[in-house]
């Protein structure tokens, strides 16, 4: 890979490694070389227009979220460790882009300021903005991040999800609230966000990593450590906060939220950090040095945590909570949830294996039974299953992450009978769902002994009187 | 065009996508070497018009590549084979009507009748063709000569709300067909040529909806 770096940075002092070709003022005039099929930027200036460094790659036949841009203006630029480090996890991250589609860019333009800009536009620019891949729940009912979405974006209907890209600010809540991790950001994704933080530790022998927002300006750390930009620090989860200790990091820090579009974001990040660090004292490790509010000159000795699955990803919060093995930790930032159901309420109606868009919950129709298991692996706590129970108080989810249940794994939660076609044998229903259709229709008892007495298939056959 | 650091007028900006319905619509015609030569200088004049800068030029590249790889009559035959024949049950009937799979009767003629109305609200007359009003070729070349008519417009100090709202109109009705419509040919599509085109037209037509959106904004309220 070729990079273009910009000549206000002294050079010759420092040597990071890389093929490196240095243009006057590029960060006034940002060129794209024609001969490279691979090409990075380091930048100095804080205000150069990326937009219409984006637009020069487009044209040139680049995917600008596949090109590295390195900005110094948080960097010691007389360190080669550091800017080394800053060059090498950027690279690291843009290696892990797996491209985008027209769904996520959305244009946007600045406001119309006179009554003759409107004659007038500036250059078409573009922001990243996340949206759901396949693997959505949204056909079997899961709406976790229309819930989630503080913008109005994003709606349910008939089974799928629309977003109004426009409203999107990007802010990244959706990902987060996604349990099947079906809501992608393609410059955000849990694969770069861990070689990123890998890289780093690849060039830096001890490091600290300040999580801090991409939308806001980032202040510049003290040695050692190393901003990592999320879309904003309010979408961040307790195991994301402990995801870079696992990655080699000796410290974490959260900035506070620096785009002031999210009201509730830092609120948010300070209750993610607060369960990470309860996470930790309830493992048995000292919090404090580990997570701190403000990075520091001195940076403690790094976590030896190892996670099975990338932090970041689907599946990190269990193999968070598998790596670190402490006592149950409870809260409504937990990232993992325990769900539990009254066998007395419960009609085995299925709505909430039905709905569990990460199949925690599934129904198991065995000999004559209808279990309903759980998997506390799979459960984020969405809460899907409990907005769709049509029973009130049969089906309780509390936020808590319990290495042993975890360690227990799949259960069966309720169990109920199943009650035998009259005419074939095959099920009909549980019991308990016929008896609370007999509740409903106890004075019209022709339809009633139909709907209870022989399956779906046979109904539409037989007559039973 | 203004360079891409700088503005670009509403009227030019209105005439670039007019050239891009354009040539999305002479891509869906039937090929010939005059549909060729069209395409390849529609394509090269909206580069020179400063295409790069959006977010759906690499799909047009990409189509254009695949266009120049290709062979011409292996496209004419695949243009035949998805569009016409469905033969090998190659069926994607460029058809808005069609691809929805409406079969009630009088539907056809709803879909048919809406881009009909708008033509003649937007005082556009329909010629004789073998192409049924909601065909795409007919809803691209509509959607072009309302961003001419915008252009003209903003040219003469308008503020082009008029013919933005009803872009906005026409736009809503590509976006409810065009990319499911892209997902079929897609899939069945031989030469990668009409497979790229859909997927281009489909990218463009996600960008209008959201640029029509914003352009309607900056326009502010109805002309009176």
């Amino acid at each position: 890979m070729r990079w273009v770096a910009c000549s206000d940075i002294e050079w010759d002092d420092v040597d990071i490694g890389v093929d490196l070709a240095i243009h006057d003022g590029w960060c006034r005039d940002p060129s794209v070389p024609d001969d490279v099929d691979e090409v990075g930027f380091i930048g100095c200036f804080e205000d150069l227009d990326r937009a219409h460094l984006e637009r020069r790659l487009r044209s040139e036949g680049f995917d600008p979220l596949g090109v590295p841009v390195v900005l110094l203006t948080d960097v010691d630029r007389a360190s080669a460790t550091r800017v080394g480090a800053r060059v090498a996890s950027a690279a690291a991250r843009v290696a892990e882009y797996r491209g985008c589609g027209p769904e996520h860019l959305k244009p946007v333009m600045p406001a119309v300021v006179s009554r003759r800009s409107f004659l007038a536009f500036r250059s078409p620019a573009y922001r990243v903005v996340p949206y759901p891949d396949d693997s959505c729940g949204a056909a079997d009912g899961c709406r976790a991040c229309v819930a989630a979405c503080p913008h109005g974006a994003i709606d349910w209907s008939r089974g799928s999800i629309t977003q109004d890209r426009l409203s999107c600010a990007g802010c990244g809540r959706c990902v987060a609230a996604c349990p099947v991790a079906a809501m992608v950001n393609p410059s955000f994704t849990p694969e770069q966000l861990n070689a990123e933080i890998a890289a780093i530790g690849r060039e830096v022998d001890r490091f600290g990593v300040v999580l801090h927002c991409a939308r806001g300006t980032a202040q510049a750390p003290p040695v050692g450590w190393y901003n990592v930009a999320l879309p904003c620090v309010g979408m961040i989860l307790p195991h994301w906060v402990l995801a870079p200790l696992s990655l080699g990091a000796a410290a974490v820090s959260v900035s506070a939220c620096g785009c002031g579009k999210e009201p509730d974001a830092n609120e948010r990040s300070r209750s993610a950090v607060a369960f990470a660090r309860l996470w930790l004292t309830l493992s048995g490790i000292a919090a404090e040095p580990l997570i701190v509010d403000k990075p520091s000159d001195t940076l403690p000795t790094p976590l030896d945590l190892r996670v099975q699955a990338s932090a970041f990803g689907a599946g990190g919060a269990a193999a968070m909570a598998e790596a670190l093995a402490g006592e149950p930790v409870r809260g409504d930032a937990s990232p993992l949830g325990l769900v539990t159901i009254d066998d007395a309420t419960c009609t085995g109606c299925e709505m909430c294996a039905t709905v569990c868009p990460s199949d925690a919950l599934r129904s198991v129709p065995d000999d004559g039974v209808l279990r309903i298991e759980f998997d506390p692996a799979s459960c984020t706590a969405c809460g899907q299953c409990v907005d769709r129970c049509p029973e009130p108080g049969a089906l309780t989810l509390g936020g808590v992450v319990d290495a042993a249940a975890l360690e227990l794994g799949k259960r069966t939660v309720v169990t109920h009978q199943l009650v035998r076609c009259v005419k074939c044998g095959e099920s009909v229903a549980p019991a308990a769902a016929l008896d609370r259709v007999a509740a409903a229709l106890g004075d019209q008892p022709a339809i009633l002994k139909q709907i209870t007495s022989v399956c779906l298939d046979c109904r539409g056959t037989a007559m039973v009187f | 065009m203004s360079d891409m650091r700088g503005t670009l007028t509403g009227s030019d900006l209105a005439r670039m996508r007019q050239g891009c319905y354009r040539v999305l619509a002479a891509g869906f015609s039937r090929p010939s070497q005059l549909q060729a030569e069209q395409i390849q200088t529609g394509l090269a004049l909206l580069e020179d018009l400063g295409l790069g800068m959006f977010s759906f030029t690499a799909s047009l590249r990409r189509w254009d590549s695949a266009l120049a790889d290709a062979a011409p009559a292996a496209v004419a035959g695949e243009y035949v084979r998805l569009f016409g024949s469905g033969m090998d049950g190659a069926v994607c009937p460029p058809i808005e009507s069609q691809q929805l799979g409406v079969n009630l009767v009088g539907d056809a003629a709803r879909h048919a009748g809406r881009i009909e109305d708008l033509m003649r609200r937007a005082g556009f007359e329909t010629q004789l063709d073998d192409r049924p009003p909601d065909h795409i070729v007919v809803e691209l070349e509509l959607a072009s000569a309302l961003c001419a008519a915008e252009a003209k417009g903003r040219a003469d100090g308008e503020t082009g709300r008029e013919w933005l709202e009803r872009q906005m109109e026409l736009i809503a009705v590509l976006g409810f067909w065009v990319p499911s419509f892209s997902i079929t040919v897609g899939e069945r599509d031989r030469t990668g040529v009409y497979a790229a085109l859909c997927e281009a037209t489909a990218a463009f037509v996600l960008h209008e909806n959201d640029l029509v959106r914003m352009l309607l904004e900056a326009a502010g309220e109805t002309e009176a």
